[in-house]
């Protein structure tokens, strides 16, 4: 497992690399916004990753509550952080492409307010986890990661449900984008997906060698009187 | 339209966010690390690990490189019980760590006083 890391990260690097070459310079340019339409090929899949997180959080939080499983709580502090970074690249990314494309950086539509409060509640979610030291502290955590859950249908859905200045869906949704546009959005897709699943395994065996060592250091305190 | 700074900007938040993520995380290590060796040893040397990464992206990469080298070396030293070691290869990692800042900041200052310079001779 120790010789898998270099290997995947040295290949996630390539195909980090080949995607971004495929989405600067082999992608068609989009008629009416011209270049800065190709920050699509990292907001889009960015968007797709932190949503994929959420899920795998809302999955190992019902695990939790089921079983009381201490690696499924694991897994479930590792994908909301993971997904908290690449939902902010989303927030972040989107006004920098809606400056030069809509004139102003931020409006109060639907998608961009419920993705807002979509990255508030994991944040909320990280709080809770760093400053409680109750041992409730993981079951509240995993009601409110099943709570946060239920926003990432209501973002994805949003541009199909409602009239937003947000671009329309897509992919479905009654869309339709150029195959070599697709072609690159998945390459994307698939290089930020392979990016996140190196960084939460990074993130998840820190997050064990900080369990054990707090657990070590418990043991210490309850032995260390009698001594 | 200059549409094309926007995607370059785009681009470099999207690096930076995962940038300082990783840093984060490599910090979050470097501290458990440390925790360890000072258990097992009983001695505190703070290796400057997180600090020698941030300059050598943020700063100046020629002076970055030895304070990572050094700030390497420093649990190592204490695992081995070599005290006095790992308290001079600290001192170093700390020592390149604030030259590469001053040499990113003199970088600017030189870079700031030219750009004035050639500003102020072409509106004459």
């Amino acid at each position: 497992m120790k010789r898998a890391f270099p290997i995947l990260a040295a290949l996630t690097a390539l195909l980090l690399a080949y995607a971004f070459y495929e989405a600067m310079w082999v992608a068609p340019m989009e008629r009416t916004m011209g270049d800065v339409q190709r920050i699509f090929y990292y907001h889009v899949p960015s968007a797709w990753t932190a949503f994929l997180l959420f899920t795998v959080n809302l999955v190992a939080s019902v695990v939790y509550l089921i079983r009381r499983n201490a690696k499924a709580d694991a897994v479930a502090v590792v994908c909301a952080e993971v997904g908290v970074v690449f939902c902010t690249v989303v927030l972040v990314t989107g006004p920098i492409w809606a400056r030069p494309v809509w004139g102003i950086w931020w409006t109060w539509d639907v998608r961009l307010t419920t993705t807002l409060v979509l990255w508030l509640i994991y944040v909320s979610y990280l709080v809770l986890r760093r400053f409680s030291d109750s041992s409730q502290t993981p079951k509240l955590a995993a009601v409110l990661a099943i709570f946060g859950a239920l926003d990432v249908p209501l973002v994805y859905f949003s541009i199909w449900f409602f009239r937003t200045q947000h671009p329309q869906p897509v992919i479905g949704g009654g869309g339709s984008i150029d195959p070599r546009m697709l072609h690159v959005l998945l390459i994307n897709w698939l290089a930020f997906s392979c990016f996140a699943f190196l960084v939460c395994w990074a993130r998840y065996r820190l997050e064990w060698l900080h369990r054990e060592a707090e657990e070590e250091e418990a043991l210490a305190s309850l032995h260390g009187p009698s001594q | 339209m200059n549409s094309i700074k926007f995607l370059y900007a785009a681009y470099i938040a999207t690096w930076l966010t995962h940038g300082f993520y990783l840093v984060s995380l490599v910090s979050r290590y470097t501290r458990w690390r440390q925790m360890k060796v000072a258990q097992s040893s009983g001695v505190y040397v703070q290796n400057h690990l997180v600090f020698a990464i941030l300059v050598t992206i943020l700063c100046c990469l020629p002076a970055g490189v030895p304070a990572i080298l050094y700030a390497a070396q420093v649990n190592g030293k204490l695992q081995a019980g070599d005290i006095a070691g790992a308290r001079t290869a600290s001192k170093k990692a700390k020592m390149w760590c604030w030259i590469s800042v001053g040499a990113s900041l003199a970088g600017g200052l030189v870079y700031l006083l030219i750009a004035v310079g050639v500003a102020g001779s072409t509106s004459r």
